[in-house]
């Protein structure tokens, strides 16, 4: 708090360096190419451009006939509102357990879907690490080095300690109301991750890395997904649409929170190999 | 034909924005502009889904005390479609700018002549 209160009255150092710089990429001594390989170059962009313009005036009249063409808009009646909507809706909450249709249609009837789902978030974060994980010992030392040397902010570090809590309430809420409520394991998922992300921002990721380390990342996403195979495996295995609701429900329940807990990670580690290149 | 237009003014909306990011993609030189610009024809995307699912008059799909009368709840497929979409959308921008990271990693730039120019004087 005297940080803060030294802060408001101008007497709190200004920080000169608080961002991290990587090393500037060292740029070739610019080579001009030779006159020829210069303008047809030069050539190949204009072509590309013009045939861009064209291309992409064609694509807006076709799309715009097609708009037209459509069923007008928000009308009952339409061509989408057909028996697999009437199914959906009429027989979601015996079937699925849940008060949510879409929570249940997609976790359920189309729990395939949501599965694939899932794997491509667990694909995107294990390229993002392939992509920027920081092998070079300088670099992430310089990082660290840098992440240390930096002053935390008063002013975001106080607003953190009365905002985190809230933020954790509402996720945890949003998460485990799922198939009740409007939320779900992705929005309920993207909250956590970011409380995690406000956490990092304000009280650095040491800070974090005392109980969320590169091996508990990397149980958390696995874990999750296998949680989702093996309860969506059990939900097939017991015969799908046949089983009891209660029980469905129970399996919405577990594998909405397997979600979250998939989503939750990902989205701190984007934030984290993007900004340090490491966890 | 104004009528058809206010009828369909949401699906003609999304075209609009849909060809804005299609034609950014296409003409701009700027990589990360280029990713921007692909998330724009996501949202695009996006909206006209969720605009195909609305009933005027309807709310959402969640079951209140009501129960289950079709009648009452608007579509909730493209609700799903969409919550599909984002979190490819949301991978998709991820690698893409983890790459363009690397790519201005090896070459100092990402600007696409540039990039050419580079990538020529590499080759030879």
């Amino acid at each position: 708090m005297s940080a803060f209160t030294n802060w408001v009255d101008g007497e709190h150092p200004v920080p000169l360096k608080t961002e991290f710089k990587p090393t500037p990429v060292k740029k070739p001594a610019k080579k001009r190419a030779s006159l020829g390989d210069e303008r047809r170059l030069d050539g190949f962009l204009r072509l590309y451009a013009r045939c861009g313009v064209v291309i992409s005036v064609m694509l807006l009249i076709v799309l715009l006939i097609g708009a037209v063409a459509l069923p007008a808009f928000a009308a009952p009646g339409n061509p989408t509102d057909n028996e697999v909507v009437h199914r959906y809706v009429g027989s979601a909450e015996e079937e699925t357990g849940a008060e949510n249709v879409i929570a249940g249609m997609i976790l359920n009837y189309r729990g395939f879907d949501t599965f694939g789902e899932s794997c491509v978030l667990f694909l995107a974060v294990c390229c993002v690490m392939l992509l920027l994980w920081a092998t070079n010992d300088r670099l992430r030392a310089e990082a660290r080095a840098c992440e240390k040397t930096a002053p935390r902010d008063a002013i975001l570090a106080t607003n953190a300690k009365m905002i985190l809590p809230c933020v954790l309430c509402f996720g945890m809420c949003v998460l485990f109301n799922g198939h009740v409520s409007p939320g779900g394991g992705f929005s309920g998922g993207s909250i956590l991750g970011a409380a995690l992300i406000l956490f990092a921002v304000a009280f650095g990721s040491d800070a974090v890395r005392r109980f969320f380390t590169a091996k508990v990342f990397n149980t958390v996403r696995i874990t999750g997904l296998l949680i989702y195979a093996s309860m969506f495996g059990v939900y097939i295995y017991q015969g799908a649409n046949g089983i009891d609701s209660n029980l469905a429900r129970y399996i919405v329940l577990v594998i909405d929170i397997a979600v979250g807990l998939v989503v939750m990670s990902t989205m701190y580690g984007f934030y984290s190999f993007y900004t340090k290149g490491e966890l | 034909m104004l009528n058809l237009i206010l009828d369909n003014r949401f699906a003609i909306a999304s075209v609009i924005l849909f060809v804005t990011g299609f034609a950014n993609m296409m003409l701009h030189p700027n990589l990360i502009k280029k990713i921007v610009s692909f998330n724009i024809m996501d949202s695009a995307t996006f909206l006209m889904l969720a605009s195909r699912g609305m009933i005027a008059g309807r709310s959402a799909a969640i079951l209140t005390d009501g129960g289950a009368d079709v009648t009452r709840y608007v579509n909730p497929i493209p609700a799903g479609l969409v919550l599909t979409g984002i979190v490819v959308s949301v991978s998709v921008s991820a690698f893409s700018l983890a790459l363009v990271q690397r790519i201005y990693g090896a070459y100092g730039t990402v600007d696409m002549r540039e990039l050419l120019e580079a990538m020529k004087k590499k080759g030879e």
